[in-house]
């Protein structure tokens, strides 16, 4: 009875709202604007979380917040989405002037966000804060736009070179260094094991990621900082730049060509790569520390060992780092809480708690080769310049579909690239003059 | 109660009018201080993007595939399941299920299924010899489009046949008889007896999935994204694209009226047939 | 004999046909509920099962338990049933006045221009529909998406009602009003049971439509007490990681409840079918 009350409560109350309508314009009676009461000492705050549903991080992390909140009398609550649903959710709280105090964010979204001038300022912060010796400077790069620091490292990690040794032990194949090798050994893997000997990732989040590796390796960055202080995709301006960028299109062909990598690999993303390398469908991919828990599940994962990514015989090592940020909103009317939970979440101890393999603090890791083996490679790590992301991922996106799917000719592809970027960043207002 | 109507129409026409305003505005999502008389910038704007003329078509081919396979599927099953058997209660509720299914559901489960490595379908298609190496269904330009649509098809012709079900039970036995006694084979009485009555409420089904596969959204974005390399990118992807992401509410705002025009046509085709039908029936 | 003997061939035709409909329709949903009974071993293993071999119920417990699901299965029927009660009570109004007074300038204007509200992208109205929730206080609660989905099916079902109204005789309603029947009244009690199976079928759109939307879901809703069915599901869609086994248990668990409601309107629908002769 009481269940069927509950339904038929709202279904009541719709007349009241729909003849109510022309007061509730006025906002007369209403409380304040985002809902929450105003009786503790501060306001409650609203963090918006994206782990995934029912792993240790939540785990960990939830009762950590319940101590947090028993620690400070801060009241907070956390709410978990997507990142796809968190980002829209940051865009539409924008408009509408109604965004939480705290969230967890993609580095992608830094530059977005501050543009939109809804980020609060942490330098201060920073500064003050105990633990700020334990974050490298490439993560701490992550957090700083226009010289402010906007958010704490919840989370970090590197891409590493995952090899299933079984597997290329069968095909009497080494573990390559450089591209030249991994191109060297062709279809070897394939025809002695049946699995992919190599991985590439053609679309979705992660090809850009993976993209932008590749082209630091062969010493170009999709945008670079001009002397005004905006950002430019050089290439078309320089003859070598834009050759270098068409030899990282070449290795993406040459990949696709010579057989190392599966034939679809030019419509994947994240979701196939890495289950064909858990399932060793694939035999060595790139990738981050996540498959550890594969290993519960795939007995294929035995046999992975950690290596750097492959990279051009005459080129320098580098691989990506995610480091997400966690970003406190200016529009926040409880700074002072907000803050606090962003420091807390990067704590030696939560971060110990919730992520012990993924953390930003040096001093955390755990005695794994998921852990130290992927940390070793954190001094060559990069990461995307601090510009809007959105358009310009999109760009990278697309320039592997001409060149893995249209078989444009590398330079062309190149060429294209650089100038779409600059299209972007025009339309973003971030183009730089040289 | 007349406010209540006042607010829902509202409600209802406000997206409209603004979509209208904003079309010839410079109107940006986040930054209200864009803003001022754009002329037919933003109609430019859309019509200059490289990807305008592909999308056009895909969205054509999307809808019109969709639609034509829906109603046969539809109407064939239909006029299966009105058959007098045994057992046509369960039949018809397992025919409707696939409506039950949310869209993006449907678009995850289906995406996975689909997979060339580990998904069902090439899976059996290989053992029992049907393909020699695994479709990458939603991967393949020349077979993303048709997959979609396929998917689309399943998730969308149940409404057919529930709506074509109701108007085949209303049609009097005694014009079945008639035509039997007549001697009418089969075809001929579908065609003298049973389509005409079908006339009404395949008008009005068609009309209708014809605007909600063109403006449909979800479906292609959980299956592709509009990939691969745009070979399943539509008008409302593009929308979408230049409002969430780029934030251009103007040229999102342009493409949406271009639409509307569009639709608006199919409307009024509409509007003549069903003119016919009506005053036939008021009188 | 001959004739009987053709009879049965043609039933056996259409056996063989239907049990290929169902084949193409149940599929899917079969595949969900085989992976929700299914290891997650199983699951991440190389070749895909047709059937569980490794049979539990842990995803479901999990989907239930851990995840709460009972509350969005909840939060989902009170927006879908609310959402499709309020628009059916609108439309059947609307719709009567569309079909009896098509001939009226202004009620055919009415009509192309809600139509024509139909033919704009969802996505394009997320954030303008954010901000009026947000500026009448109901974000945070059913009633921002009840009002959301409401006006979104309302154009379609009235034009849908009204197109069914348009088969129903005027003579009918001119016969009730000689019996002294006020116009309310004659359609109440004359008009609409002639209508029920066009009813039912508006009302399951506006129900299934609201039960199944998915962005609006969580652009308004940011609280898990009023979070609905889709955006939970979606939330199985890790970051680095698809829990398959969750999402589908979570699909069937969000499958199931509208199969429940159809099982039994289709009796419904199928008896006022058969009481009403309607005139196609």
């Amino acid at each position: 009875m009481r269940k069927h009350l509950r339904v038929l409560a709202p279904l009541a109350a719709i007349p009241l709202i729909l003849t109510g309508c022309g007061d509730d314009g006025d906002g007369g009676t209403s409380t304040n604007s985002d809902g929450t009461d105003t009786q503790s000492t501060g306001e409650a705050i609203e963090f918006w979380t994206a782990w995934t549903d029912g792993a240790d991080t939540e785990k960990a992390s939830l009762p950590l917040i319940e101590q947090f909140i028993e620690d400070t009398g801060c009241e907070v609550n956390q709410t978990n989405f997507t990142y796809d649903m968190l980002h829209e959710k940051v865009i539409a709280a924008a408009a509408g002037q109604n965004l939480p105090d705290v969230a967890w964010g993609l580095p992608e979204y830094v530059a977005e966000f501050y543009k939109l001038g809804i980020l609060a300022d942490l330098s201060a912060d920073w500064d003050t804060w105990a633990d700020k010796d334990k974050v490298g400077e490439s993560i701490k790069a992550a957090m700083e736009i226009d010289g402010k620091i906007i958010g704490f490292p919840y989370e970090a990690t590197a891409r590493a070179y995952l090899v299933h040794d079984d597997l290329l032990a069968e095909a009497g194949v080494e573990v390559p260094a450089t591209w030249e090798e991994v191109l060297a050994v062709g279809s070897k893997v394939q025809d002695a094991t049946g699995a992919s000997f190599y991985g590439l990732t053609g679309t979705g989040v992660r090809s850009p990621q993976e993209l932008v590796v590749y082209l630091a390796q062969a010493g170009v960055e999709i945008a670079v900082a001009q002397g005004d202080g905006l950002y430019r995709n050089t290439w078309n301006d320089n003859p070598d730049e834009l050759a270098e960028a068409a030899t990282v299109f070449k290795f993406y062909q040459d990949l696709m060509a010579s057989g190392a990598v599966n034939a679809n690999s030019a419509t994947y993303g994240w979701e196939e790569t890495d289950e064909n390398f858990a399932t060793a469908l694939t035999a060595s991919f790139v990738t981050g520390n996540w498959l550890s828990e594969r290993e519960s599940t795939n007995p294929e994962m035995g046999d992975v060992s950690v290596h750097p990514v492959p990279q051009p015989a005459d080129g320098k090592p580098a691989t990506y780092i995610e480091a997400k940020p966690l970003m406190v909103f200016n529009t926040s009317k409880n700074l002072s809480c907000a803050t606090k939970l962003a420091i807390a979440f990067t704590s030696e101890e939560w971060q110990k708690a919730a992520f012990p393999a993924r953390s930003a603090l040096s001093t955390v890791s755990t005695d794994t080769k998921w852990s130290k083996d992927f940390s070793a490679l954190l001094a060559n790590g990069i990461t995307f310049p601090p510009i809007s992301m959105g358009e310009v991922s999109q760009n990278m996106i697309d320039s592997l579909a001409r060149a893995l799917q249209e078989n444009e000719a590398p330079e062309a592809t190149a060429a294209w690239l650089s100038d779409a970027v600059n299209k972007s960043l025009e339309n973003a207002g971030e183009l730089g003059t040289p | 109660m007349s406010p209540a109507w006042i607010f829902i129409g509202g409600l209802i026409a406000y997206p409209l009018v603004r979509v209208l305003i904003d079309a010839f505005s410079n109107a940006n999502l986040v930054n209200p201080a864009v803003s001022g008389f754009a002329g037919l910038g933003n109609f430019a704007t859309v019509t200059a993007d490289p990807h305008f003329g592909g999308a056009v078509q895909h969205t054509l081919v999307w809808t019109a595939g969709s639609v034509v396979g829906e109603y046969a599927i539809g109407l064939g099953s239909a006029l299966l399941l009105n058959r007098p058997m045994r057992g046509q209660g369960v039949f018809r509720m397992m025919t409707f299920i696939p409506w039950l299914v949310p869209i993006i559901v449907a678009g995850l489960t289906w995406g996975w299924m689909l997979n060339p490595d580990f998904g069902i379908v090439n899976r059996v298609l290989v053992d029992i010899g049907a393909v020699d190496t695994p479709i990458n269904f939603l991967g393949d330009p020349d077979w993303a489009m048709p997959t979609c649509i396929f998917v689309n098809i399943w998730r969308s012709f149940p409404y057919y046949t529930i709506s074509f079900l109701a108007a085949l039970q209303a049609i009097p036995t005694d014009l079945y008889e008639a035509a039997a006694i007549d001697g009418a084979s089969a075809p001929r009485r579908f065609a003298s007896v049973t389509f005409p009555h079908l006339r009404s409420v395949s008008l009005i089904i068609v009309f209708i999935h014809i605007v909600w596969t063109a403006v449909n959204f979800d479906f292609i974005w959980v299956m592709t994204e509009g990939g691969p390399n745009y070979a399943t990118n539509t008008l409302p992807i593009m929308i979408y694209r230049y409002s969430m992401k780029q934030f251009d509410v103007g040229a999102a705002s342009a493409l949406s009226t271009m639409m509307l025009i569009g639709t608006t046509l199919v409307f009024v085709v509409y509007y003549r047939y069903r003119r016919k039908l009506s005053e036939e029936i008021v009188g | 004999m001959n004739v009987r003997a053709r009879r049965r061939l043609g039933n056996l035709g259409a056996y063989a046909l239907l049990a290929l409909l169902v084949v193409y329709c149940i599929f899917p949903f079969y595949w969900m509920l085989s992976s929700a009974l299914k290891s997650k071993t199983e699951l991440r293993g190389r070749t895909p099962t047709l059937w569980p071999h490794s049979f539990t119920l842990e995803n479901f417990t999990r989907v239930l338990v851990d995840h709460d699901f009972t509350t969005y299965v909840r939060n989902s029927l009170i927006v879908s049933l609310s959402a499709c009660v309020l628009s059916l009570l609108i439309s059947i109004l609307a719709g009567y006045v569309f079909s009896r007074f098509f001939r009226m300038r202004a009620v055919k204007f009415t009509n192309l221009a809600m139509l024509a509200s139909q033919m704009i992208p969802g996505v394009l109205l997320l954030v303008p529909l954010y901000i009026i929730m947000r500026n009448l206080h109901i974000l945070e609660s059913y009633f921002s998406l009840i009002l959301a989905y409401t006006t979104f099916v309302i154009p379609l079902c009235t034009f849908m009602l009204s197109s069914a109204f348009d088969s129903v005789p005027i003579s009918l309603e001119e016969a009730a009003e000689l019996d002294g029947c006020g116009r309310l009244r004659t359609i109440s009690t004359v008009i609409l049971p002639v209508m029920l199976p066009s009813i039912v079928s508006v009302g399951l759109y506006a129900f299934i439509n609201a039960w199944n939307e998915f962005m609006f879901g969580y652009i308004f809703i940011s609280t898990e007490r009023y979070r609905t069915i889709t955006p939970a599901i979606m939330l199985f869609k890790g970051t680095n990681s698809v829990d398959w086994g969750g999402m589908m248990a979570a699909s069937v668990i969000a499958v199931v409840p509208v199969a429940l409601i159809f099982v039994f309107l289709q009796r419904y629908f199928m008896a006022g079918l058969m009481s009403g002769a309607v005139k196609g």
